[in-house]
């Protein structure tokens, strides 16, 4: 059992804590006599501060110490005006440098992560979007092209497993072993995986296809 | 079939409430069909929700029989899955078989469909689509080309027993040995890479340029292909193009192609291509371009092409010779044929003395 910290315990004791927290320690102390003890202690201890705090030190008069206090203010007060006028406080630009930079910075960074984050097909259209605002076109170059066919669906082929994903489906073949498996695509739109059986040696091909 | 429905109906009451009736799949086949079903056992599919998706297994082991009066060569069937759109086709392809009129041979179907909940509930469907004779005559609808698939293999076949055979009459036992040791070294020595193939020109942003690639020449093929060229993207090799020469005397259907992409680690992976309709007259050449995108792993740093077999305009078909093959780069990512496969693994697991024996078989 893991018991909770002294300092939760007298948050506890002060009904300082949230419901969860609250209904957490409760179970606790229900089930452990030292945490209980301990809560016990804590509100014993806050019930004797609050009377102490309730009565008023002895040798105390209120109305003598408000007088003086009123007096230092009156004499604080002259005393300036001696002095000379204050200097008047400039107001602060609403947006100083400083609280700028910071919100750009926090706007570069935040423009980072959407960019970082998007789908690749999604970014290469803003980035295109972008160079053609500026008047930068790519298609005038002769090594370097940007493509923007959206794909059909995607074949796999790997020791594990041939698929075929398309729309949130998949048709796949799983091999019962990696061993006697051969896998190959092919560029017409199939992929294969060729098994041959450990005791028959028979060969079964099976292909999977991405269209009808 | 009104024949499996005891076994279909048994099957779902013991599989209990896992898997349910639109899980197993429904098997349809021509009444003239060479083929006939003894039996299916579809246990084991199932269909289960996980999240927001629905996970359908579906596992169906078939046995055929040989029903016609010919012996059978290969066969392919096709599933279509119709909750997967688009797509949802598949096909399970057995070559390399050798079974007589009224002789049975086992076939099996594994397949998973993930689909949204959303999505409407299907049904899976397998079909026939092609059988081959011994004697390379065709039965089906061979919507999925199966007759030039299950032809090349057959010729590949054909052309590995010979060789096999060779070396045995040549070199004894001993020497057919060796070179089952040495096919099973190259086999441990390729690489299982992982890769992509996307239809369409491109998926990503990356600047890209064009890679110049060169073509293995094998001499004696029908055709001749120039230099190619294929645009490159970080990791994606995008839209391969080559100018294909056909210097045969004959009309060329079509003629599929390997591409071995490099990758930056220096791996090879190897990816076909089909090229239908090219109908190239004697001396013609046409270009061949591949609307579709490669990706690895890593960065692709080079590619090569070479010929893997040309089909005639009269169906027959042209496969490179054993010797064509034997050039280094090919050995490399060149996966045998299902043939040497099966032979290999038949001397694997049954030594050399059973190797021998079906080698005779085929005689």
């Amino acid at each position: 059992m893991r018991h909770p910290t002294l300092s939760e315990l007298a948050l506890y004791a002060g009904n300082d804590w949230g419901a969860l927290t609250r209904w957490r320690v409760r179970r606790h102390i229900t089930l452990c006599p030292a945490c209980r003890q301990e809560v016990r202690a804590n509100q014993a201890a806050r019930e004797a501060l609050r009377d102490f705090t309730a009565q008023m030190p002895l040798g105390v008069e209120w109305e003598r110490l408000a007088e003086e206090m009123t007096g230092n203010i009156r004499v604080g007060l002259a005393a300036g005006e001696c002095v000379g006028d204050f200097p008047v406080k400039r107001r602060s630009p609403l947006l100083r440098w400083n609280i700028a930079a910071s919100m750009a910075m926090l706007v570069v960074l935040f423009a980072a992560a959407i960019v970082i984050n998007m789908p690749r097909s999604d970014s290469g259209r803003l980035g295109g979007v972008v160079e053609r605002l500026f008047g930068y076109d790519r298609s005038h170059q002769h090594t370097e092209s940007i493509a923007a066919a959206p794909a059909f669906g995607v074949l796999e082929a790997s020791p594990r497993l041939i698929a075929m994903h398309a729309n949130g489906s998949t048709l796949s073949v799983a091999p019962d072993s990696a061993s006697n498996v051969r896998v190959s695509v092919s560029l017409e739109g199939s992929a294969a995986a060729r098994v041959v059986d450990s005791d028959t040696g028979q060969v079964t091909i099976s292909r999977v296809y991405d269209e009808q | 079939m009104s024949s499996n429905f005891p076994r279909v109906a048994l099957f779902s009451l013991m599989a209990g409430p896992m898997a349910c009736a639109g899980v197993l799949p429904r098997i349809d086949l021509p009444k003239d069909s060479p083929v006939a079903v003894l039996s299916s056992d579809p246990a084991g599919s199932s269909e289960l929700s996980r999240g927001g998706a629905v996970v359908v297994d579906v596992h169906d082991a078939l046995t055929l029989r040989n029903a016609g009066e010919r012996r059978i060569r290969g066969i392919t069937l096709m599933v279509i899955a119709q909750d997967i759109s688009p797509g949802g086709k598949a096909s399970v392809t057995v070559p390399s078989l050798n079974v007589a009129p009224g002789d049975t041979f086992p076939v099996r179907v594994d397949l998973r469909l993930l689909r949204p909940v959303q999505a409407a509930d299907g049904f899976v469907q397998i079909t026939l689509d092609g059988v081959l004779f011994d004697d390379l005559s065709f039965y089906g609808p061979d919507r999925l080309s199966s007759r030039r698939a299950l032809t090349v293999y057959e010729l590949e076949a054909r052309r590995d027993r010979r060789y096999f055979r060779n070396l045995l009459e040549a070199g004894g036992p001993q020497r057919l040995q060796q070179e089952m040791l040495s096919a099973m070294s190259r086999s441990a020595e390729r690489s299982g890479l992982a890769v992509q193939m996307v239809r369409g020109p491109a998926t990503n942003y990356e600047p890209e340029h064009e890679m110049r690639f060169s073509f293995l020449q094998f001499p004696d093929a029908p055709v001749q292909p120039g230099d190619g060229v294929v645009r490159v993207a970080a990791n994606e090799a995008r839209g391969p193009r080559v100018s294909i020469r056909n210097k045969s005397d004959e009309q060329v259907r079509s003629v599929e192609l390997g591409w071995i992409v490099r990758d930056q680690q220096g791996r090879e992976f190897l990816a076909d291509s089909l090229p239908t309709n090219l109908d190239l007259a004697p001396g013609q050449s046409r270009e061949i371009v591949q609307d579709a995108t490669l990706r690895l792993p890593m960065g692709v740093a080079g590619m090569t092409g070479f010929v893997r077999n040309v089909e005639f305009a009269d169906q027959h078909v042209w496969i490179p010779s054993r010797t064509a093959l034997s050039d280094p780069r090919l050995e490399q990512v060149l996966a045998p044929s299902p043939e040497e496969d099966r032979l290999i693994q038949i001397y694997k697991k049954k030594g050399l003395k059973a190797l021998i024996q079906e080698l005779k078989r085929f005689e």
